[in-house]
């Protein structure tokens, strides 16, 4: 993890209701982007994009096809964290709006339109039709909200069964898998979703360290107070729901093309489950969490297989440890493993590294 | 037109009291139970292997209600109530988790085939002319589940059930006038499971169940529960029977498989036009 | 000073990339002269099963059939010396989880062959991977046939097995018909067999045409609206648990007609439809892609004896007979091709099975040709009917007219 360098400045989010200890936990990840060790950062991340890059060159089709699909689940949380975490509404239609970008690409491929083209063309739709469906956000809160998102996304997978003449209705269709000259498919997929991926943690990371994130924030703990601020919390909460709908919908373009054949059944319960998994395991309101919660649900399925029903238990089991004993996610054990005694010593071992604390007050101030 | 209203009403008779099982735990702990189904399951499940064991059909059905009680409590006093001080978010979460160990539990210990809740009833049913014939069991599906609803508003009449009211309204305020918010916790995922273990061994007798059922029968639970604003027990019931005819009505006139989209659109109706629930403003002081 | 470390990591890549270039070239697929999974004294095969989630009695069932041949193959000296290694993995019926198995077993375990896997509404989503990696998918369960030169598909589809029951409707004087099908692959299934097969029997209507959703048990309607429908036939296109459902409701309501479903909804051979279904169950039919069914057939007697001394889960379901004969048929086939096990001998050797097929006696022979429809390597289709507590042949295996 790349923000291992700041202690946890002191949460801005003493507000009235914030939504979740998870939120509450990692409320004070937005101030770690201290300037300073801004270049080791960068650094690394083209380090381990550059490890990456380099993986289908070395390891089988499978690894690169877990690899492929735990990056498309990241991209998805990253817009579900959004969503959740950072504006703390819980809507739950992100697995439905993922179905419109699966289909969306898929249909459009289909009528000769380029894949890499169909990529912002279903996040672009997909937004719009987030934006809609955040609209009861004017009303409805917390639990209410959640109902309805969810009616409503069901409703959307429905309709994606009845619009059989353009989808193959509940019998599923058959995506076409774009390629490289010259490469495999599972390659060629596998480099696009990488692309797609660092795009989106980069973007996102700027967007939610800056002004916008810090906004966000404020609209979640504050509510309606914020309106004294002269910021309009109508339009940041739908702004969440239309970036976290785009986000899913590239996401789901890039699971089409890892799936080859797509169904509505697939984009039920069964998948919004594991998704909101990721989002709190992960870590409600992180950065890494997206990452750190993906890889957990997919290496949990991979690794764990052959335990049967016991995985089920298993996965269960986990989670509801998880969320017990670590409100915070995976990520807030890491920070909590960093400020402990230990994970001080280790820091203070590193003479290059900048006094902790100052720095992260300081990027909070300046703002 | 009868057999239609007559399956509506028995489905819905099921919704229902799942609906009012999610609410009773709504009202006093204020968590979104997703994993009630499963609850009921494992408790008929156990049921069901008491009967084929060769006990007598009273006495499973008892055990079945004790181990919904206790599953509830049990479940409230290890898991629920440490994390309510956090919100509905993680709350949701455990439940959602509760649900997948739960299912997986009986998938491991009972298997995945469909079993049914063998009644002395069971198969024999009433012939009401026209050459139409109600099966017993969806009568006593109708029948129990009335009964069960007024047990429930009976209870919510009662000193522990307004204490409960006092909780769910402002648990601060309840504390202060001396109210155990623990123990009324307990009592509510108690009466949780034991209507939840009611509606699942009802849909047995009838129908079937299996680790698959849980799944469409939370939603529609969820459905009844929404259209009562997750307050009103009597808008959560009548909701739960209205939803059942609708469903059978969509289903016979309409088609099978548009009825899950009319439910979701009730939903979304009554959470856009009427988000205190449909009864709301009709509701004669009620709990 | 991180500038050392970055250097290191890209000359590492350079030199990676260098040496392993052709892990992502598109021509270097497998399929050449040696194709992976087999040696001098081992052949690995693999498939993926529902062993847990919804469809686990059928998943385990597959894998019983599976284990059971594997053994007694291996018992017998193997195949022409080779020992038999199966990989199954579990998919938990999950469509995606399908997909990731396929991929490990081809890429990661090389086997040299993909027998009798499941998931038939997740496999489509392997067939493009499939005919890039070139392994062969010999007996899948019950997809529809995507004529394709690595999947042969070795018993009746769901459609054939429609076909032939709206067949035997019409032989048996049934002049309305009502269909229950489900809104996923086995809906296509029936409507696939309604457009080849009714026009061939112009006095049979279709008086109900009910769909009902995937995983949801709420039939009760359709139901209804069937019986209203006064039928003399239904034909079901459902899962086990909504077949089972169905059944009972049915009969509650006094139906009396003929309702049938296919050897996957209807569990023929087996208790997974029949059991829960209870009394409701005198009379049903059940089609029969493998003959679980007879108690004189040499070949399904010997399963029978392996399947009850296994003890294992399911062992003794049709969907174990099925993998069961599946990869029995594999075992000949890689025998018939000789001391060349390339995939091309393996393709040229299976379409050469129209001449001469592969008898086994406990599925209908095997005579795959060459593509587009060669493929589908048995039409022919059966009918058992569940009475008295049992299930007996009704009608022996033909193919649709």
């Amino acid at each position: 993890m790349s923000d291992s360098t700041e202690v946890l400045a002191s949460a801005p989010t003493t507000g009235p209701a914030a939504v979740a200890a998870g939120i509450r936990a990692n409320a004070g990840a937005a101030d770690d982007g201290g300037r300073g060790p801004g270049l080791r950062k960068g650094i690394v991340a083209i380090v381990a994009l550059v490890v990456l890059f380099a993986v289908p060159f070395v390891a089988n089709s499978y690894l690169v096809f877990v690899l492929s699909l735990t990056l498309v689940y990241a991209i998805s949380t990253v817009g579900f964290n959004l969503l959740i975490g950072w504006s703390g509404q819980i809507g739950l239609a992100h697995a439905a709006l993922f179905a419109i970008g699966a289909y969306g690409s898929a249909v459009t491929v289909e009528h000769g339109i380029p894949f890499l083209v169909t990529i912002p063309l279903a996040g672009v739709a997909a937004a719009l039709l987030a934006v809609i469906i955040g609209f009861p956000a004017v009303r409805l809160k917390g639990f209410f909200l959640a109902i309805a998102t969810l009616a409503l996304g069901m409703a959307i997978v429905e309709l994606l069964v009845f619009a059989r003449p353009i989808t193959g209705g509940g019998a599923g269709m058959n995506v076409d898998v774009w390629t490289l000259p010259s490469i495999t498919g599972s390659a060629s997929t596998y480099f696009v979703i990488l692309v797609v991926a660092a795009l989106t943690f980069f973007l996102t990371r700027r967007a939610l360290l800056g002004r916008f994130g810090r906004t966000l924030q404020a609209v979640r703990d504050l509510g309606p107070l914020t309106g004294s601020l002269g910021v309009s919390v109508l339009r940041y909460r739908l702004v969440a729901f239309g970036l976290s709908g785009f986000i899913a919908a590239v996401a789901g373009t890039l699971y089409s093309q890892l799936q080859t054949f797509i169904f509505p059944a697939m984009f039920h319960m069964n998948l919004l489950v594991p998704m909101l998994v990721m989002v709190f395991v992960g870590g409600a309101g992180s950065l890494w969490g997206p990452l750190v919660g993906a890889a957990f649900a997919v290496v949990i399925i991979e690794f764990f297989q052959d335990l049967g029903d016991q995985q089920a238990i298993a996965y269960g089991v986990v989670l509801m440890v998880v969320i017990a004993l670590l409100p915070g996610g995976l990520t807030s054990l890491f920070r909590t493993v960093r400020d402990s005694r230990f994970g001080t010593a280790l820091q203070r071992r590193k003479p290059a590294t900048p006094v902790p604390g100052t720095q992260g007050t300081a990027a909070k101030e300046d703002a | 037109m009868l057999q239609t209203i007559v399956s509506g009403l028995e489905s819905g008779s099921w919704f229902a009291l799942l609906g009012l099982a999610i609410v009773v735990v709504m009202k006093a702990a204020d968590v979104p139970n997703f994993a009630m189904a499963e609850m009921g399951l494992v408790a008929t499940y156990v049921g069901i292997s008491l009967a084929a064991a060769g006990l007598p059909f009273w006495i499973t059905v008892l055990a079945t209600l004790v181990v919904g009680i206790a599953l509830g409590v049990l479940i409230d006093a290890a898991l629920m109530r440490r994390l309510s001080k956090y919100g509905h978010f993680p709350l949701l979460l455990m439940t959602i988790g509760l649900s997948l160990a739960l299912n997986a539990v009986v998938g491991l210990l009972w298997g995945h085939a469909p079993r049914s809740f063998p009644a002395p009833w069971s198969g024999v049913s009433v012939g009401v002319g026209g050459g139409v014939s109600i099966g017993v069991s969806q009568i006593v599906s109708i029948v129990v589940g009335l009964l069960g609803a007024v047990a429930i508003t009976m209870f919510f009449r009662s000193s522990t059930g307004s204490q409960m009211r006092a909780v769910a309204e402002n648990r601060a305020t309840a504390r202060l006038i001396g109210v155990n918010a623990g123990r009324l916790s307990a009592i509510a995922w108690g009466i949780g499971g034991l209507i939840a273990a009611v509606t699942v061994m009802l849909q047995a007798q009838s129908s079937l169940v299996s680790t698959i059922t849980p799944t469409s029968l939370i939603i529609y639970g969820f459905v009844a529960a929404t259209m009562g604003g997750f307050t009103s027990l009597i808008g959560t019931f009548v909701g739960g029977l209205i939803l059942g005819v609708i469903q059978q009505f969509v289903g016979t006139y309409m088609s099978t498989a548009a009825q899950f989209s009319v439910a979701l659109l009730v939903v979304f109706l009554v959470l856009i036009l009427r988000p205190d629930g449909f009864t709301k403003g009709v509701r004669l002081r009620d709990v | 000073m991180m500038r050392k470390p970055l250097l290191i990591v890209a000359a590492a890549v350079t030199a990676l990339l260098a040496a392993a270039c052709g892990n992502v070239s598109s021509s270097s697929g497998g399929g050449g002269d040696t194709p992976p999974g087999i040696t001098a004294d081992q052949i690995t095969i693999g498939a993926t099963l529902p062993i847990t989630g919804t469809a686990a009695i059928s998943g385990q069932g597959l894998q019983a059939g599976i284990e059971i041949a594997v053994d007694e193959i291996n018992a017998n000296g193997g195949i022409g010396g080779r020992k038999v290694n199966a990989i199954i993995l579990d998919d938990g019926y999950t469509a995606d989880r399908v997909v990731t198995n396929v991929r490990r077993l081809v890429s990661q375990e090389n086997v040299y062959a993909i027998v009798a896997p499941a998931g038939s509404q997740g496999l489509p989503g392997t067939w493009q991977f499939l005919s890039e990696s070139k392994t062969p998918t010999w007996g899948p369960i019950s997809p529809a046939d995507p004529k394709q030169a690595e999947v042969y598909l070795l018993s009746a589809t769901r459609a054939a097995q429609d076909a032939v029951a709206i067949d035997y409707f019409a032989k048996k004087g049934a002049k309305r018909l009502a269909v229950i099908q489900q809104d996923n692959d086995l809906g296509v299934s029936a409507k696939q067999a309604l457009a080849a097969q009714m026009p061939k029997h112009p006095d049979m209507q279709i008086v109900a045409d009910e769909t009902t959703q995937a995983a949801n048990t709420e039939v009760s309607s359709a139901v209804n609206k069937v019986v209203a429908a006064q039928p003399d036939a239904v034909l079901l296109a459902e899962d086990n648990t909504s077949s089972a459902l169905i059944l009972k409701q049915l009969r509650a309501q006094g139906f009396t007609g003929m309702v049938f479903a296919d050897q996957g909804a209807g569990g023929t051979g087996g208790t997974s439809t029949v059991g829960p279904a209870g009394d409701a169950a005198e009379g049903f039919l059940g089609g029969m892609q493998a003959d679980t069914v007879s108690t004189d057939n040499p070949a399904v007697e010997h399963w029978r004896e392996l399947a009850k001394a296994s003890g294992k889960p399911q062992a003794e379901s049709g969907f174990s007979l099925q993998t069961y004969s599946y990869v029995q048929a594999f075992a000949e086939l890689v025998k018939r091709m000789g001391d060349d096990v390339s995939y091309a001998n393996f393709q040229k050797t299976a379409e050469g099975l129209a001449t001469d097929p592969i008898k086994l006696g406990s599925i209908p022979d095997i005579e795959c040709g060459p593509l587009p429809d060669g493929h589908t390597c048995a039409k022919q289709a059966g009918i058992a009917k569940y009475t008295g507590g049992k299930w007996v042949v009704e009608q022996q295996f033909m193919a649709p007219v």
